[in-house]
């Protein structure tokens, strides 16, 4: 009884896939063009916002930009592109001309449609980007000279809703922070009153500043830095308690261990010398001894 | 925690928040507000990481089995390959996304194939693993240390590396030899016993006849040759031969000369392979196989027996022989931190961590009155006080005088070259005058306490200041796992023989090879050790003792180059073991780089002075590609050295053969043909030899 022998033809016909890091490959594979439609999605948004600005240069050299910094995976793209942003925003013509200034966008600038859909588009690009990178480029900083080699995120890891949820928290986020931003501008300090913060009328704030008073300006960078600072602050400590509780045994003792030796170290070290100092006279007396 | 990536994320996103809240918020909201976003949404990520990291990261297990022949295994034959499956599972719910799992390869195993790391999206439901083919060339012990974890985010932000320690030692014993090995004796003679058994012409119990005597009252009846003793017409006995099993006792010597190369390529590694071939060898021929382990200072035995527990146990006693290190006692501690420092961190990178294993800037202060002069440099700064005090107790001394005087002149020099009558010192008038004279009264102090900064802060920078944190941290460590408190810290950063006891004993747990000066100062070669001699006569001479019949003995032992002085306690004990009938067969490890005393000599080139001048001219310069005589004087004279040490190996190793023939011992060569084979031979003949008539 003959086996029919394996088909070759079939297994030839079967390209390997093309590697992840190239264009192709990044189109190819379902995850990253996921991730890349997203990412495009967002640029889109973006554009649109801008031209709604009237700022349809600015619109499109932030597509531009942000679509070849997700398909030539280069890192300093983000950053460019949100310095661009940045002056677009400030320069919607791209012109840079004397800008009016006025009160009403900090009393009004809060929970505009076009604002909360900007900041969810930016970050929903800038993640697109960073993921991007993590599974074509690297995705874990270098070690050692022996561990010098790519670490990319494998494409199987990618976990089906892993958009969606992004999406979601990035909804979450952009709600928080137009809070975060109401609360800056809308929060005046008072250092005579028992708590020396509270929230201000409008016309209080955003009238006459009497003098001693802080600016607005001072106010809000006072607001951000202390909800950054007492935040940051408050995760610690809740990060730091829980992470003595996970302390080993070891790591125990080398946290006593050290609390002791910077204490007493001064005079351990003068021991050792005396010791060292012992050492060399037994030495030499046993020399001495030898030789006579 | 923080990558590059995160840092520089961070730091833009906030700096152009404060630039979008602070002076562009009049003009437009919404750079604050993008930024905002993009800041509260890192400090998400952030928190999530942490949670994540306090949540699965301390909570990853591991288990390893080892797979040979198709079923899990306690030890692993050498030569053969294995199978390395982990199981990496998390105890937490929590999911870590994007995992780099690494199991660090022993040193002593060669991969053969898979991957010895894994990608892994890691939680309770869904554990990672890894698998990979592996294979020990020499027998020896195979310590795996465990796997390490590389845990990233999904944007590349934030970075945590865990080391999940599962610190496991499997003895790799020696290759079993196949069922064609087990016979590798020859049968030379038609007459030869059964296997076991060789026949000793001694009166016993055996089946050969030995000889005919007169019947002695109380033999055995059934003894009596009757026809002899019709023949004679008296009574005669019949007299047998006695049935011994041969006996083979390896003498192995581990000292640290044997230890010395290559992981699984040491001497010592090849010589515990020929032991193992030679006992499986003689036990698959029912001899007695017995076992004797000697180094520098102590020998270890085990009786000849023949039993397969027995051969389990020898096999298990070669591997870990195998497996010993060269001791690292004259290496430079240095070199042992430039060695240990990154294992430490890669082991240990909870304990290695700077947060709580630091150095303190005070620590690597250099004290002043360490020094003799120190203490001039604090005369010189107290001289302002002293001075006066000298003049209240002494009254007014000449020096005191010059010295007041000389102040005082140089104050008006000073004074009138400035040329203003007074200073400004914080919208204050200062005299001039007063300014200067206080200047230079307190120029000793301040003097001085510069001198005392400048010299003290030196300790912060350097290489010095470098290799005193990484020793110190490496201290701490060793001093948490051998409990030793902070005492233990300072011992091992002052004592430099204690920390190299203690690295090298870190290292080679680890099995991490060390490279050993094998030269010392003086050049000579540090692991001639001439006790090993004395050490290995004593084991031999216990041996003897044990002995019942004709035994053969094998040294496997690095004596070549041993002094005769030291070599004389050995020659004796051979002489006495002759003496007995018994066999010696010595086999000597025989380096690498040196060419067999029996082969071609290396041509020595002759020194440039030496050489035909017609000879130069006629290969130009094109044929030239290094010009000698811009080579070193060093690299020059290598090749002089290395013929010089060949030849006296060379001339060691037939001195070394000369004395020990002369006893009747025989000297062999490991790589003389097959070592295995010319033991079993000798087995063999001493077998067969007794049965020819």
């Amino acid at each position: 009884m003959s086996v029919a022998p394996a088909t070759p033809e079939v297994e030839a016909t079967e390209a390997p896939p093309p590697p992840i890091n190239s264009m192709r490959g990044m189109v190819t594979d379902p995850a990253v063009r996921n991730y890349l439609i997203a990412g495009f999605a967002a640029l889109a948004m973006i554009f649109l916002l801008m031209l709604s600005n009237n700022s349809d240069i600015g619109g499109l050299l932030l597509a531009l930009l942000g679509a070849a910094g997700m398909l030539f995976r280069k890192p300093a793209a983000p950053s460019f592109f949100l310095l661009i942003l940045l002056y677009f925003l400030v320069f919607p013509f791209g012109v840079p001309d004397e800008p009016i200034r006025s009160s009403f966008e900090l009393r009004k600038g809060h929970f505009r449609v076009a604002d909360v859909l900007l900041a969810f588009s930016v970050l929903v690009y800038l993640a697109c980007h960073y993921r991007i990178y993590v599974i074509t480029a690297n995705g874990l900083p270098y070690e050692m000279r022996r561990y010098n080699r790519h670490a990319r995120r494998p494409t199987y890891l990618v976990r089906t809703g892993e958009i969606p949820r992004f999406l979601q928290i990035a909804g979450v986020v952009v709600i928080v922070a137009q809070f975060a931003w109401l609360l800056a501008t809308n929060v005046d300090a008072d250092p005579e009153a028992s708590f020396p913060f509270h929230i201000a009328e409008e016309s209080e704030l955003y009238g006459r500043r009497e003098r001693g008073e802080m600016s607005l300006w001072q106010l809000r960078l006072l607001v951000l830095f202390g909800i950054g600072f007492f935040g940051i602050l408050l995760a610690r400590l809740v990060f730091g308690y829980w992470r003595l509780r996970l302390m080993t045994a070891p790591e125990g003792a080398l946290a006593v261990q050290e609390a002791d030796w910077s204490e007493t170290h001064r005079e351990r070290v003068r021991i050792e010398k005396w010791r060292e100092w012992q050492k060399a006279r037994e030495k030499k007396k046993a020399d001495a001894k030898e030789n006579s | 925690m923080l990558t590059t990536r995160g840092w520089w994320f961070l730091t833009f996103a906030t700096l152009l928040l404060l630039f979008g809240a602070t002076v562009l918020a009049e003009i437009t909201v919404v750079p604050a507000i993008v930024f905002a976003t993009l800041v509260l949404w890192f400090l998400f990520e952030w928190a999530l990481f942490n949670v994540r990291m306090n949540a699965a990261a301390a909570k990853l297990t591991i288990t390893r089995r080892l797979v040979q022949g198709g079923r899990e295994v306690p030890m692993v034959w050498a030569g053969l390959p294995f199978d390395v499956r982990i199981r990496i599972t998390s105890d937490s719910s929590a999911r870590l996304p994007f995992v780099l799992f690494e199991d660090r390869l022993p040193q002593v195993a060669e991969k053969l194939d898979g991957w010895h790391d894994e990608y892994a999206s890691i939680t309770r439901e869904e554990p990672a693993f890894i698998r990979y083919q592996a294979r020990t060339p020499a027998p020896g012990l195979l310590r795996f240390e465990g796997v390490k974890a590389r845990i990233g985010d999904l944007h590349g932000f934030f970075y945590h590396r865990v080391f999940i320690h599962d610190e496991t030692e499997y003895l790799v014993l020696p290759p079993l030899a196949d069922d064609e090995g087990k016979q590798r004796a020859d049968k030379r003679f038609n007459t030869l016993p059964p296997p076991g058994i060789h026949r000793l012409r001694r009166p016993g119990s055996g089946g050969e006849l030995l000889d005919l005597r007169d019947y002695r009252p109380g033999d055995p009846p059934k003894m009596i040759a009757w026809k002899a003793s019709a023949r004679r017409d008296r009574l005669i006995t019949k007299e047998y031969e006695s049935d011994v099993p041969v006996r083979c006792v390896l003498l192995l010597d581990t000292s640290d000369s044997m230890r010395v190369g290559p992981p699984a390529r040491t001497p010592l590694a090849k010589m515990a392979g020929i032991a193992s071939g030679v006992a499986q060898a003689a036990a698959g021929n029912r001899d007695l196989v017995g076992l004797s382990t000697f180094d520098e200072e102590k020998h270890d035995g085990v009786k000849p027996a023949r039993t397969k527990i027995h051969m389990i146990g020898l096999l298990r006693k070669l591997a870990e022989a195998a497996g010993l290190q060269p001791s690292v006692k004259h290496v430079p501690p240095e070199q042992l931190t430039a060695r240990a420092y990154p294992l430490a961190q890669e082991l240990y990178p909870e304990l290695m961590n700077s947060k709580v294993n630091s150095m303190r800037l005070g620590r690597l202060w250099r004290p002043l009155l360490d020094r003799w002069w120190g203490w001039l440099v604090v005369m010189w700064i107290v001289s302002p006080v002293l001075f006066p005090g000298s003049l209240f107790f002494l009254g007014n001394t000449l020096v005191w005088r010059l010295w007041a005087e000389a102040i005082a002149y140089i104050t008006v020099s000073f004074a009138k070259s400035w040329g203003s009558p007074q200073l400004w010192f914080f919208f204050l008038p200062f005299p001039t005058k007063l300014f200067f004279f206080l200047f230079l009264w307190v120029l000793p102090i301040w003097t001085g306490l510069l001198f005392w900064f400048l010299y003290g802060a030196r300790g912060w920078f350097g290489s010095k200041a470098g290799e005193l944190s990484r020793r110190k941290r490496l201290c701490a460590l060793f001093a948490v796992q051998d409990a030793t408190g902070p005492a233990g810290i300072e011992r091992l950063i002052h004592d430099d023989l204690a920390y190299g006891e203690r690295v090298g004993r870190f290292l080679q747990e680890r099995q991490v090879r060390m490279p050993v000066p094998l030269y010392d100062d003086r050049g000579r070669y540090r692991f001639r050790c001439g006790e090993k001699a004395a050490v290995a006569a004593e084991a031999l001479n216990r041996a003897e003792i044990r002995a019942r019949d004709n035994e053969l003995y094998v040294l496997l032992a690095d004596l070549a180059e041993v002094a005769d002085d030291d070599m004389a306690p050995l020659l004796r004990a051979a002489k006495f073991a002759r003496a007995r009938h018994h066999s010696v067969m010595i086999i000597i490890p025989w380096p690498a780089d040196i060419p067999g005393p029996d082969e071609a000599p290396s041509v020595v080139p002759a020194p440039e002075s030496e050489a035909p001048k017609k000879k130069k001219k006629k290969k130009g310069k094109k044929a030239r590609l290094i010009d000698e005589s811009t080579l070193p004087r060093e690299i020059k004279l290598m090749p002089l050295v290395q013929a010089a040490l060949v030849k006296q190996y060379h001339e060691a190793f037939r001195k070394f053969r000369r004395r020990f023939g002369q006893v009747g011992a025989t000297v062999v060569r490991v790589n003389e043909g097959d070592a295995v084979q010319v033991v079993l031979d000798r087995l063999d003949r001493m077998r067969g030899l007794r049965s020819r008539r």
